[in-house]
């Protein structure tokens, strides 16, 4: 074998090697491996492994109304444009709650639905989202992280909880496995973003 | 007449005197196992439909439900009004309400009688108001914040039911009954489990919650006597995700679409009347006690990519098939349905209008008739 053989041949394994390792550079997937624990979340709307942005965040506080006290925030919020799937966290999830539910003015009246799902292996672990347009899975029914749940309505947000019914739990926490992962809190805290009607949502670094 | 002519006519009179039963009993299974024949189904317009509606018990209240306006941040309120008006549009009495943007909206939940249970799940609370907007009474179910509370009027007005957190137990569930004053009958502590469904049998001497215990992981129906409380029937054993009442309420219709079971019981006794398998998952069933008919869609589940997002997939049902059986179990006749009515499974109903003789299917925002023979 030549000289000239031996360096077409180092020339085609450069390139396969190079294709690889771009291919892998752009894969969020391979991406989501490398950096999040085995047992962590992916995000619960499309795009699944890519960080999304918050409009608003767990115990963060709300302001009641007439009848019902001031309280705090129970799930996260994550922006989520009409129409957007919604995804289980995690494989094989059972579908244990479907209220179908409307909200809006009597002459423009929405889609206001809600799912409760609860993870196969781990029954304590319960999660709920809500701002609902459209649900495709039904009671019961056994889903896998590619399973379109259902689609978001004009909110713009998907209300998710990690934890259902008092026994919610941060989804972000950083210090264990099970949460919602990549997610990297780069923003500090201002005056604006602290309590009592922010003129503007919280927005976290994407 | 010899001794084996008399054995002979002896053996003929007793023959012919079993066989007539033998009969009997045959042409009654040929009556119970009448064939039903399905025609063409034929889409029907609104008209049509509103048509069908009209024979049935008219609404006398009407419940105008409103958000006035809303505050665009997520952290701020909602405010909203609620009128009862009559069936004519009078207006009966109204009161303003507001709530957090992001939290559960007030329900107000109106009986066919004009009793208006208001719940309002964001403070825990169950208010009842007369006809004329007079105060009745009201009830701390939950003392927070809550998104698991609900509640369902009976069909004739008389009870109102109520799930809800246990304010006494963390993590546990419990069932109440209101009267229609308001008044609280009794209280059914639930343990872990979590009712995703609240139904009054048609008479009312029954009410049955769906469940799925979240400790056992196992989903199930429990039914109570309306009058005092007391547990009559659990259906845990077969796991099942759907739960339907006959309409005199003495039977109960109990459904595992996953394990596609179908179970007919007593409602008083338990005791179970038939258990079939079917070859394809239960989608919808209705149940007409009356003319001894059970109707049930059943349909393969497949996963197709979404439409909107193809790199997901979205359950579709595929093969369907529209069944009759009687309260035997015995199947009376079936229709393979149109692959033009394949859709999400939740997109595929039986039309609550739909009557023994005239199915109705609901298949995404379109309606199919179709009349039967027997």
């Amino acid at each position: 074998m030549g000289w000239i053989d031996i360096c077409i041949k180092k020339t085609i394994s450069a390139v396969i090697a190079f294709s690889f390792i771009s291919a892998i550079g752009n894969n969020a997937f391979d991406l989501y491996a490398q950096v999040c624990p085995q047992e962590a979340y992916q995000w619960p709307i499309d795009s699944a492994y890519v960080q999304k942005q918050l409009n608003g965040v767990f115990m963060e506080y709300r302001k009641g109304s007439t009848a019902s006290a001031d309280h705090f925030h129970d799930g996260i919020d994550i922006q989520a444009t009409k129409g957007t799937s919604v995804l289980p966290c995690s494989n094989d999830m059972t579908v244990i709650g479907v209220t179908y539910d409307s909200a809006g003015t009597a002459s423009n009246r929405y889609p206001d639905h809600s799912l409760y799902l609860q993870e196969l292996d781990a029954p304590y672990r319960i999660f709920f989202y809500t701002h609902l347009e459209a649900i495709y899975v039904q009671l019961g029914e056994t889903v896998s992280m590619s399973v379109e749940l259902a689609q978001t309505n004009k909110l713009n947000h998907v209300h998710f909880n990690q934890g259902a019914n008092t026994t919610e739990v941060n989804p972000l926490y950083s210090f264990v496995e099970t949460r919602l992962c990549p997610f990297v809190d780069n923003g500090l805290p201002s005056k604006s973003h602290s309590i009592r009607r922010s003129p503007k949502p919280l927005r976290l670094p994407v | 007449m010899n001794k084996w002519s008399r054995i002979t006519l002896s053996a003929l009179i007793i023959f012919q005197w079993t066989a007539s039963p033998v009969e009997v009993s045959a042409q009654e299974t040929t009556r119970q196992t009448r064939q039903v024949k399905f025609r063409e189904f034929s889409e029907i317009g609104n008209e049509e439909l509103q048509a069908l509606s009209s024979d049935e018990t008219p609404k006398n209240f009407i419940a105008n439900n409103q958000i006035i306006a809303r505050d665009g941040d997520i952290r701020g309120t909602a405010e909203g009004e609620f009128q009862l008006l009559t069936k004519t549009g009078g207006l009966l009495w109204k009161e303003p309400y507001s709530y957090s943007v992001d939290g559960p909206a007030p329900k107000y939940l109106v009986s066919v009688s004009g009793i208006v249970c208001k719940v309002r799940a964001d403070a825990g609370t169950v208010t009842f108001y007369s006809q004329h907007g007079g105060h009745l009474g009201q009830h701390v179910v939950v003392p927070d914040f809550s998104r698991t509370l609900s509640g369902q009027w009976s069909s004739e007005g008389r009870y109102f039911a109520v799930t809800s957190l246990d304010a006494q137990e963390r993590g546990h569930y419990q069932l109440l009954l209101f009267d229609e004053d308001g008044k609280q009958l009794w209280r059914h502590q639930l343990q872990t489990k979590f009712a995703h469904e609240i139904t009054f049998s048609p008479l009312s001497q029954w009410v049955l919650i769906g469940y799925n215990d979240l400790v056992l992981r196992k989903f199930g129906a429990s039914v109570f006597s309306t009058r005092d409380g007391a547990l009559i029937s659990d259906f845990h054993s077969v796991d099942p995700n759907n739960t339907i009442f006959s309409e005199d309420g003495e039977m109960v219709l109990v459904i595992n679409s996953q394990d596609h079971l179908l179970s007919l019981y007593e409602t008083a006794s338990s005791k179970k009347l038939f258990e079939s398998k079917l070859s394809r998952p239960i989608q919808n069933v209705k149940v007409f006690s009356k003319n001894n008919l059970i109707y049930f869609l059943a349909g393969e589940k497949t996963m197709a990519p979404s439409p909107q997002n193809p790199a997901y997939q979205r359950p579709q049902l595929t093969e369907l098939e529209l069944t009759v059986l009687d309260l035997n179990g015995t199947i009376l006749g079936a229709i393979e349905l149109p692959s033009s009515f394949e859709t999400s499974p939740n997109a595929l109903k039986i039309h609550p209008l739909s009557s023994a003789r005239k199915i109705i299917l609901a298949v995404g925002d379109k309606f199919f008739a179709c009349d039967l023979d027997y």
